[in-house]
């Protein structure tokens, strides 16, 4: 089920926040409404994977569970390994079974297993709440709220990630708490913003780079083609992530929960590390606290930065998906990072133009590689982005990239709305419904593309 | 402010009144649900696609040409009793020069780029909406001899229209039915023109004719060993429930139309190999209905030879479609001669 189809929104939504609230007063009740309501909304996908879900969360509470009583480490090693082995056999199994015949020249059979979707977002969660074990920076939860803490639909799919500790505390709160009704209407306008920045430009945007990313594959694009491409995907990886972000953040302050900010107008960062700080900001942050900082981070010398620096940002790079593209713009990001931190250690502040410019383009090109199809297409579109192959062509539809740049340069980001103190104008409350009414018609149409996102 | 709840920290309405961000929070969800619900009331009795399911004011007609959704209209339509399926290459078919060929009143709802799923779906709307229905003609191609047992439809068709009510309310919602129901009220108010009223969309009236196809279209055989024919047809399965509705005298007429040379099966290929047992399993099935016939022209005859027969590698020209129309109309008058032999319309290209 996506949060902007019909069924979601005119169904599945009212009825899991009516249910919530009819069992508001008994905690135990309430919390049993919402994992109930997210079994359901994960079945819709593939009922299929609820077994592996469910059975990777009692997994991980056991292992816990058996580490505080018996004192034993390896539970915990073993937790962090089955979560581990779930991920590399869904996600990378045939991904590795490809380099390994590319690198011997040996056929191997593939297994072709489904993905089950989502499983990196809540297999990543699980082990950032194992290595906290480890660090003595997480109790031990009642099974019924540690289930819910991984299972919360509103971040079950695609984030943001959130740790334990920033939303186990919140189930005890009564939802119908001093608030509430502020709480209810930022969650109705974040969820219209973000069902707008989906559905009618997010949605949009893909008309123009899906065609053209497919064309690059075997012809080469003129130059305006690939710009429009770049362009084109640039916004609507935003518009689409962000969008799914505001939404989640919507619809769990309907349920009185706040999730951590995901995204801070990354595209205004003057600077590849200002940028990490507003992109996927809950990713950059497991990222930094379960990989790069192991790894050694920035205190241990300029070389074991670099390879911690590379190490994280392979890993992350490979996080987006089981394929080489994906791990080489990791690595892309991961120089850049190198590169960023050993310029402003010169302390020859560039103008802030200046760096933003330089930020853009790398972070553009960047996404060249992430959304090609292969190194051959990708290595076309960046010789076709910088002229290589002919001058010509114009940039299709400019008028929804001027839009969509302007959304993703100026609109605030969710926490930015929820922490300027929204006026409450009943103007902006009907605004807010003609506008999602809208989007719910023109989601009617036919059937929603999924979210970015989803494949990760 | 330490003591808050997390998610109560920097709380937005801090400092207002009691009760504005209720009245707020019911402004913004009543307008929503109540704008949606009056819409979409309003869409189920303006009918926007002359659907004819709940009781409406609305006069019957569309002004849509897109056969994916004006079939709607036009195949619950009591003015006709026998109908033409497939699609583009039975789209050139003239539902007007067949009434009158056969003296049955024809209709068009052939469906470009559609396959057997959509095709099928489309006739058991037809017989469902006409206590008697005297011809069914259907112009199959080569998907309908396809082995995939999914029967992907390759373009996106609505067929939440012409299924059952709770399919239909379901999808009903969106600004694309909008915009049909404001159609259909200029319509009515003499605003607007209708779509045809049979149906039909010719492809080539009005258009320059300029198919010069290269010589150097390659029409090698296919290399290697000769492939195995599999006569599995999973698409059978649905002509078959789709005729088990027709009562048994009702007459029917498949036709394989016929192409360009260079786009019939490459010798040597699956589905070179394959189509016999296809076409064998179309004779079948009309086999026993009286008046009743498969028509195949998906052959290597002088007509796939000539360009000034075709529109394109794919589509054929009126002059192709008046012979094949008149050999539907033998079939279905009983005739061994088709109607208007001889009389300096015979058959094109067997020059």
């Amino acid at each position: 089920m996506l949060f902007q189809s019909q069924g979601f929104i005119l169904l599945f939504l009212p009825a899991a926040v009516l249910a919530y609230y009819a069992a508001a007063a008994n905690a135990a009740a309430r919390q049993s409404v919402l994992i109930l309501a997210s079994l359901v909304f994960y079945g819709w996908w593939d009922a299929r994977f609820i077994p592996l879900l469910l059975g990777q969360i009692l997994a991980t509470w056991l292992l816990a569970l058996w580490h505080a009583r018996s004192g034993r480490h390896a539970a915990l090693v073993l937790g962090i390994l089955v979560n581990l082995a779930s991920l590399a056999t869904f996600k990378y199994l045939d991904f590795l079974i490809g380099s390994a015949e590319a690198l011997t020249g040996i056929v191997l059979p593939r297994a072709h297993l489904v993905l089950p979707i989502g499983i990196s977002f809540f297999s990543f969660q699980l082990i950032s709440y194992l290595v906290d074990r480890m660090r003595r920076d997480a109790p031990i939860y009642p099974l019924r709220q540690f289930a819910l803490f991984v299972l919360l639909f509103p971040h079950l799919i695609a984030g943001p990630i959130v740790r334990h500790n920033e939303l186990v505390p919140q189930f005890d709160e009564d939802p119908r708490r001093d608030g509430m009704w502020a709480r209810i209407s930022l969650g109705l306008v974040l969820f219209t913003l973000g069902l707008a920045k989906k559905v009618l430009i997010a949605d949009k945007l893909a008309d123009i780079a899906d065609p053209l990313f497919r064309r690059a594959i075997d012809t080469p694009l003129d130059l305006g083609e690939a710009w429009s491409a770049t362009l084109a995907f640039t916004f609507q990886l935003f518009c689409d992530f962000s969008a799914y972000t505001e939404m989640a953040i919507g619809i769990a302050l309907l349920f009185g929960l706040l999730l951590p900010e995901n995204f801070r107008r990354p595209y205004v960062a003057a600077d590849l590390r200002d940028f990490w700080r507003r992109w996927h900001i809950t990713l950059s942050n497991f990222i930094r606290d379960y990989l790069y900082i192991p790894l050694g981070g920035s205190r241990h010398g300029a070389a074991r930065y670099v390879l911690a620096t590379l190490g994280a940002m392979g890993i992350c790079g490979l996080w987006h998906g089981a394929g080489w593209t994906f791990a080489v713009w990791g690595l892309w990001h991961g120089v850049g990072l190198v590169a960023c931190r050993f310029w402003q250690m010169l302390n020859r502040p560039m103008p802030w133009v200046v760096g933003w410019f330089i930020t853009m383009l790398f972070v553009v090109v960047g996404w060249v590689l992430f959304r090609a199809a292969d190194f051959s297409t990708a290595s076309s579109m960046i010789v076709s982005l910088f002229g290589g192959h002919g001058l010509g062509g114009n940039i299709s539809n400019p008028g929804l990239l001027l839009v969509a740049a302007a959304v993703s340069l100026f609109l605030p980001s969710a926490h930015e709305i929820r922490n300027s103190r929204p006026l409450p104008w009943r103007s902006i409350a009907v605004a807010t419904a003609i506008l999602a009414g809208f989007c719910v018609l023109e989601v009617g149409r036919g059937p929603p593309l999924s979210f970015i996102y989803f494949q990760f | 402010m330490a003591d808050a709840p997390v998610s109560d920290q920097h709380a937005p309405g801090r400092g207002y009144a009691p009760g504005v961000w209720r009245r707020f929070a019911l402004a913004s969800l009543g307008v929503f649900f109540i704008g949606l619900g009056i819409i979409y009331a309003a869409l189920i009795v303006l009918d926007p696609y002359d659907t004819g399911r709940f009781p409406t004011f609305m006069h019957p007609g569309v002004t849509d040409i897109e056969q994916r959704t004006a079939s709607a209209s036009h195949g619950r339509n009591p003015a006709f009793d026998a109908a033409i399926f497939g699609n583009s290459r039975g789209q050139l078919l003239d539902p007007a020069r067949l009434s009158a060929l056969t003296k049955l009143e024809f209709v068009q709802l052939t469906t470009p780029g559609s396959g057997p799923r959509e095709q099928t779906v489309l006739m058991q709307y037809f017989i469902a909406h006409h206590e008697k229905v005297d011809a069914v003609v259907l112009a199959v191609d080569e998907r309908w001899c396809d082995h995939d047992p999914a029967l992907s439809v390759r373009f996106p068709f609505p067929f939440w229209l012409y299924r059952g009510n709770v399919e239909y309310l379901a999808n009903l919602l969106n600004t694309r039915s909008i915009s049909f129901a404001r159609n259909r009220i200029r319509l009515m108010r003499g605003m607007a023109t209708p779509g045809n009223r049979r149906g039909y969309r010719d492809y080539e009236t009005g258009k320059v004719w300029n198919f010069h196809p290269h010589d150097a279209w390659p029409v090698a055989p296919a290399s290697g060993p000769p492939p195995k024919p599999n006569g599995f047809f999973p698409a059978m399965r649905l002509l078959d429930d789709a005729l088990a509705r027709l009562p048994a005298q009702t007459p029917v007429v498949i036709l394989m139309p016929p192409v360009y040379r260079t786009m019939l099966p490459v010798p040597n290929s699956q589905i070179a190999a394959d189509l016999p047992a296809c076409k064998a399993a179309f004779a079948a099935r009309v086999a026993g209905r009286p008046r009743s016939a498969f028509l195949d022209f998906l052959l290597d005859t002088p007509i796939s030879h000539d360009p000034a027969n075709f529109m394109d590698h794919e589509h054929y020209r009126h002059v192709v479609a008046q012979m094949l129309e008149r050999r539907i109309a033998a079939v279905l008058l009983g005739s061994d001669e088709p109607p208007g032999a001889g009389a300096g319309t015979g058959s094109p290209g067997m020059r």
